[in-house]
């Protein structure tokens, strides 16, 4: 199956005259139908990986090397106009917030009917009709009525369904959910999951997650990519993540996870310390000063990315840890 | 770049207007924004203080016929050029432009003092008190400066002293506005209601907890005061309805100036330049003012 | 939202109100008294004779009664009687309101076909060349009264260059060239005025809702930017621009008297400054009165317009 999406080498940086970098050397594929969730606390560079790949990176952010490319064609060199084909027509996102994402002097008819004719020839009638049909395929009830009606008359979770149906709207291949799940309670969380589930599954979307939420990219992804300070620090399947994450980062976080078989009157546990600001801790590993099981290695050098048995790891100690027995398992 | 905006861009923020404000830049800023300051700090203070010396520097007198031709061109004998009775126009200027700063910071005074306790009273009493004395202000304002002033001014006549007090009152409603929101900031706090508790008089409430803080709005308001009074009392001589001659004010000289269109442009641009530059640089002063203390309070 | 539609007409009614109240008090109370100004130093009149003509205008009557009549009077479109002149307030008022209002809506016209569009090209690449030079010429043309534009661009136009006549106005019905020819000055210093304000209120406000979340949505949509500015960005910043056009009304009001008078226009502002000068109060109360009522009523009507167009004000219940 060749890759849908490859991201090869990426780079962005902040600032004009010198520049931070921000993400560095980010590699990965996306093939078609997968699933791929990216995980990391804020300020690990997700979102704006994401941006970078549909270009709507604002200054002072940039895209300082690497490439983007889409079935074979790099989007760093396409116009501005040939971007705005593969914008929401073949590469589309949602975002966290519905509510601030939304425009909220235009009804959520008008806003889903724009979607459609951005990328076909339908007709004003024509796209109503297809934008009511999305309504109805996201599960918004009385999808007729609640066209002409306001971002602010809707809840939530409606809202987000709304953004999901102007994304599908034009077919895409590939969606970015950013954290889409994050403004929402619990059980609008996990409705809001399955229909994802059932949108990119019937329309073979190829969907990248991104989240800080353990359980929900669990819940939905293929594959789990780990992002840390600007760079990937663990990819691996989803079972053999949760089973035997690799990276001490990884193993940390899935530890910070509440697992509710625990004790009640076991601390919980957290990782201790900041991440790095970007920029700093250039040639040594960056999860250095907050992992347990350093030593001066990972001060003098920075791990590269390599693979280990059902993983990809940057880490010192990868392929020992990786043959560890999983003490710290957690239920999948 | 500071390291907290990085931060916030790279989880995702979008670039706020404190970036995108072309005069907001992070880098040399400080710099430009203090000769701004400076610059247009000094500029009405020289001219304030060249007009407090008139008597002293005025070649001729403000009256004084057939120094030279009418109409003279601007000369070394005449650095504005003479008007139609043969007066020198450099020392008109400096006589006029002393009488309209001299209105103009008598009309400020009034202006601040008014406004002020205008202001101050409504956000210290609230509720009635404070519904009523803002509803006159917003009746004040709703009629367009120039033709209230046009109305006191036929009522009281037109010299000095009524435009003075005309002027002042007129730019005392929007002073007791901006006075009031900056009064409320402070009623809101902790400290104000401590003080008012243990029944701190009126006085000590308006001076000791309220104008502090208040300081730097206020030094604000009262320059922006002072350009609109000069613009104002220019307006209204201009027309005819403020210093009447043989006074001489920017404005009046202007009247007199528009009268004689065809036949001279130094005695219509000297006296405009003037309120020009009196005008943007208090303007740009107080601009500059509230940029400083804005940074400050963060 | 009729509860706020009712509140908003009471509160323009009470202004109204007041305004007129201050407008007519004003005059009253204040020291001097019109009809001896004007008359006490001709020779041969009498005190009886100023009495006479004091009891002609209602002088007797006590300052209440003399404002209740006025404002009846007002209610059946009558102004009251030009203290000196032989026509009825409203009479003259009547002939002059085509030239104000013409040059009232032409400036603010040609205010916002500048400022609207300079407004959008600043605020898409803040920060660029055109954005810091466009923001300096308003803040220049922020300290330029309305006067000495006016006096400039006479100067300019029409006594080194004889390009435009140097005053006065040509009703329509003299045809639409005169017209224009004669109002193409005046409305343009007036438009000077306005300009930096507009410019600087909808670059700030367009500013900020470019950098809104919703835009990036519109943008991740595939919308080119110039649609995303327009349909989505100034879609957004109109509603409280509108709100700034009501305040632009107010200062083009103010503005007229001036400009009337730099370019001879027989206008509504010129009357109010003879008026002034003469003291003649009657025309005077009627006419200040007049613009702002005017003036309250635009507000009212941009107020109610912004209400409307903001569906998340037009569905709640206030």
């Amino acid at each position: 199956m060749s890759a849908l999406l490859e991201v090869r080498d990426l780079n962005i940086g902040v600032g004009k005259r010198e520049i931070t970098d921000v993400v560095s050397g980010l590699s990965f594929s996306l093939a078609r139908g997968q699933r791929m969730g990216f995980v990391g606390e804020s300020g690990s560079g997700k979102t704006v990986t994401a941006l970078a790949i549909i270009r709507l990176l604002r200054p002072p952010l940039r895209i300082i090397g690497g490439s983007i490319l889409l079935d074979g064609v790099d989007l760093m060199s396409l116009s501005e106009r040939q971007m705005n084909r593969v914008r929401g027509g073949r590469i589309a996102m949602i975002y966290q917030d519905p509510m601030s994402a939304l425009n909220p002097v235009l009804t959520i008819g008008a806003q889903i009917s724009e979607a459609v004719r951005l990328h076909s020839d339908a007709s004003r009638v024509l796209a109503r009709a297809q934008a009511i049909d999305l309504l109805g395929d996201v599960g918004v009830s009385r999808p007729s009525k609640r066209f002409d009606a306001y971002p602010h008359e809707f809840s939530g979770g409606m809202r987000q369904r709304v953004m999901i149906a102007m994304a599908i709207s034009a077919a895409p291949e590939v969606l970015i959910a950013d954290e889409p799940t994050t403004a929402l309670d619990v059980t609008t969380q996990a409705r809001i999951m399955d229909l994802l589930d059932t949108i990119s599954e019937t329309r073979q979307i190829a969907t990248m997650l991104i989240t800080h939420d353990l359980a929900v990219a669990s819940g939905f992804c293929d594959d789990i990519t780990v992002m840390y300070a600007g760079r990937i620090v663990e990819r691996a399947g989803v079972r053999s993540f949760y089973e035997r994450p690799v990276h001490p980062y990884s193993e940390a976080l899935l530890g910070a996870a509440i697992d509710m078989t625990i004790p009640v009157d076991r601390p919980i546990t957290t990782i201790g310390g900041q991440p790095p600001h970007p920029g700093e801790l250039e040639g040594s590993c960056s999860f250095c000063p907050r992992c347990p099981y350093a030593e001066p290695i990972c001060l003098e050098r920075r791990p590269e990315l390599i693979a280990v048995t059902d993983a990809e790891v940057a880490c010192h100690f990868a392929e020992a840890r990786a043959l560890r027995q999983p003490e710290t398992a957690v239920d999948g | 770049m500071p390291d907290d905006i990085v931060k916030e861009l790279s989880q995702g923020a979008q670039p706020s207007e404190r970036a995108a404000h072309p005069r907001r830049r992070m880098r040399g800023f400080r710099l430009w924004g203090r000769v701004l300051l400076i610059v247009s700090g000094a500029v009405p203070l020289l001219l304030f203080l060249t007009f407090l010396i008139a008597p002293l520097i005025a070649p001729y007198g403000p009256n004084t016929q057939g120094t030279g031709l009418p109409f003279a061109v601007p000369s070394s004998a005449h650095w504005f050029g003479t008007d139609e009775l043969g007066r020198d126009l450099f020392t008109r200027v400096l006589y006029g432009g002393a009488l309209s700063c001299e209105i103009a910071l008598g009309a400020t005074a009034i202006a601040m003092i008014l406004g002020v306790l205008w202001g101050f009273i409504a956000a210290m009493r609230g509720k009635i008190l404070d519904e009523v004395l803002m509803r006159s202000a917003d009746i004040v304002m709703a009629i367009p400066v120039i033709l209230l002033a046009l109305i006191f001014i036929s009522g009281f006549g037109a010299n000095e002293l009524s435009l003075i007090v005309v002027i002042g009152f007129l730019l005392s409603p929007s002073t007791a506005r901006i006075a009031r929101s900056v009064a409320l900031t402070e009623t809101s706090r902790d400290y104000y209601s401590a003080a008012v508790a243990y029944g701190a008089s009126w006085r000590r409430l308006i001076l000791r907890e309220i104008f502090p803080n208040a300081r730097q709005s206020l030094v604000a308001m009262s320059v922006i005061n002072v350009a609109n009074a000069i613009l104002l009392e220019a307006s209204l001589s201009f027309l005819g309805l403020g210093i009447q001659p043989p006074q001489d004010s920017l404005g009046s000289l202007l009247q007199e100036g528009f009268s004689f269109l065809y036949n001279s442009v130094a005695y219509l641009f000297f006296p405009a330049l003037i309120i020009v530059i009196l005008i943007w640089s208090l303007n740009v002063f107080a601009d500059q003012l509230a940029v400083f203390s804005d940074r400050r309070a963060l | 939202m009729t509860r706020y539609l009712v509140r908003r007409v009471i509160v323009s009614v009470v202004m109204i109100i007041g305004t007129s109240v201050l407008i007519f008090g004003a005059l009253r109370i204040l020291p001097g008294n019109p009809i001896l100004t004007r008359f006490g130093a001709n020779s041969g009149v009498t005190a009886a004779d100023i009495a006479k003509i004091e009891r002609q205008l209602g002088f007797d009557h006590p300052l209440v009664v003399q404002y209740w009549n006025w404002i009846a009077g007002v209610f059946h479109g009558n102004f009251g009687k030009s203290y000196f002149s032989q026509f009825s307030v409203t009479t003259l008022i009547a002939q002059r309101i085509p030239p104000t209002l013409e040059l009232t809506v032409g400036s603010i016209l040609i205010c916002l076909l500048i400022s609207v569009p300079a407004a959008i090209l600043s605020a898409v690449r803040p920060g660029r060349s055109f954005d810091r030079v466009s923001s300096m010429f308003a803040s220049f043309a922020l300290a330029l009264p309305a006067f000495v534009t006016g006096i400039m661009f006479l100067l300019i136009f029409s006594v080194h260059n004889r390009l435009l006549p140097a005053g006065g106005y040509a009703p329509l019905s003299k045809g639409v060239w005169p017209n224009i020819r004669l109002m193409i000055l005046p409305a343009c210093t007036l438009a000077i005025a306005q300009m930096p304000l507009v410019f600087r209120f909808l670059r700030g406000q367009l500013v900020e809702e470019l950098s809104a979340s919703y835009v990036r949505t519109a943008q991740g949509k595939g919308a080119p930017r110039m649609r995303v500015v327009v349909r989505h960005a100034l879609r957004n910043a109109l509603i409280p621009g509108l709100t700034m056009l009501g305040l632009v009304t107010g200062y083009a009001l103010g503005g007229v008297v001036v400009v009337e008078y730099v370019f001879g226009m027989g206008g509504l502002g010129s009357l109010a400054v003879t008026a002034a000068n003469q003291r003649d109060y009657a025309v005077l109360q009627g006419t200040v009165l007049l613009i702002s009522t005017t003036f309250i009523i635009v507000s009212l009507v941009v107020d109610l317009t912004c209400q409307f167009l903001d569906p998340r004000l037009r569905t709640q219940p206030l």
